[in-house]
């Protein structure tokens, strides 16, 4: 008999199927794994970049009080950590923007040198917004 | 307790220490933040706390509607080389230890000296919950049978292939000694490893639940026991070959 083995994956493994039984068992299965999945998933170093842009930008709204000044916007440790982030947080920034827009221009032309927003809507918060919006569809960043 | 082993090359990725406490009904986020103040300058990184919770409506007719929420349950601050997290949340405290982990020591002592100044802080009504949780990464060469290194893994019944290209193992234990209870996690870390190498994921976390005063003298020789059943653990679990790897 020969010993178990650990390799590599040769083929496609992943399925985006999942079976959804209905029984007893299957719906206990089903919540045994979603504990495991809530407790895997409770220490920092397992944060999603997702979950850190959502408490970054919270912390940088709740910090920046009444200050409208451009530069103290960006310029606050929050907006800076999670442009620091880099480019893998860019889908989560798009999701700021769309949920709850606000600022989030700078951040995003700082990390993609892009700048999709057209001449004649420059400083039109609506239209940058939507600018922003439209380039991360086109670029399979939002859905 | 005869001290463990010390492997000057501990694959430990994460040591947290987390104390759950009941807080007077007055503490809100604010005061949280607050915390801020008895740190001094050693954390200064403030970053909110989010709980997220997620409901799905089912409709007659249309598709089920999901609807995500999100509430403040406390701060995370960090230190300026990002190596120390201390969490102060309505439900309690944690202090983390990222990569490089020296030694328990400097570990027990910085989160003791950080779990006084969040009771000054909060004023804690009682402790319901006393963990550790050690995260271990082990880069394992590849292909590997797991019974060269780890003697607490799943095993696959003779006669069915024995290769393996993912898993997650989860088992509770309890001792009655520590009166505690252990969930050992092995795993595969998704992210990228050097070729040639599994990055084997070992995590232990032990806990004891109950109701505890705040006195941090009282408080620590529950760390220490629990400490000693996450060594055994550790220790027990790991082949002399996957010891040498760190020593």
């Amino acid at each position: 008999m020969s010993a178990m083995t650990a390799v590599s994956p040769t083929f496609e493994m992943t399925s985006d199927v999942e079976p959804a039984g209905v029984s007893v068992a299957s719906k206990s299965v089903h919540e045994q794994w979603r504990q495991a999945q809530r407790h895997f998933a409770t220490p920092v170093t397992r944060a999603t970049v997702a979950h850190r842009v959502s408490e970054l930008a919270e912390t940088w709204r709740q910090e920046r009080g009444a200050s409208s000044s451009f530069a103290d916007l960006v310029l606050s440790p929050s907006y800076q950590r999670i442009i620091g982030l880099g480019p893998k947080a860019i889908p989560a920034i798009l999701l700021e923007l769309v949920n709850q827009p606000d600022h989030w221009f700078w951040a995003l032309h700082a990390i993609t040198g892009v700048n999709p927003i057209p001449d004649n809507a420059a400083g039109d918060f609506r239209a940058m917004t939507k600018a922003w919006i439209k380039w991360g569809e086109e670029q399979g960043m939002l859905d | 307790m005869t001290e463990p082993e010390h492997l000057p090359n501990a694959p430990i990725v994460e040591a947290l220490l987390d104390i759950a406490a009941v807080l007077p009904e007055s503490v809100d986020q604010e005061r949280l933040a607050s915390f801020q103040d008895y740190l001094g300058n050693r954390y200064p990184n403030k970053q909110v706390r989010h709980l997220w919770s997620a409901e799905v409506q089912l409709r007659p007719s249309g598709p089920p509607e999901a609807k995500g929420t999100r509430t403040g349950v406390g701060y995370l601050f960090t230190s300026a080389d990002g190596k120390e997290v201390v969490q102060a949340r309505k439900d309690g405290f944690s202090f983390s230890r990222l990569k490089p982990y020296e030694q328990w020591d400097p570990f027990s002592k910085e989160a003791r000296r950080l779990w006084g100044l969040y009771v000054s802080a909060v004023k804690p009504k009682k402790v319901t919950r006393l963990a550790l949780r050690f995260i271990n990464r082990i880069e394992l060469p590849l292909p590997v049978d797991l019974k060269d290194y780890l003697l607490t893994a799943p095993e696959i019944a003779p006669g069915i292939p024995q290769v393996l290209t993912s898993f997650f193992f989860r088992v509770m234990i309890q001792d009655e000694n520590a009166k505690a209870v252990a969930i050992i996690t092995e795993t595969i870390e998704e992210t990228e490893a050097p070729k040639g190498k599994l990055p084997l994921i070992f995590d232990i976390d032990v806990f004891r639940q109950g109701g505890f005063a705040t006195d941090v003298d009282k408080l620590w020789p529950i760390f220490e026991q629990l400490r000693d059943f996450k060594d055994r653990i550790f220790f027990n679990s790991l082949t002399e070959k996957a010891k040498d790897l760190f020593r």
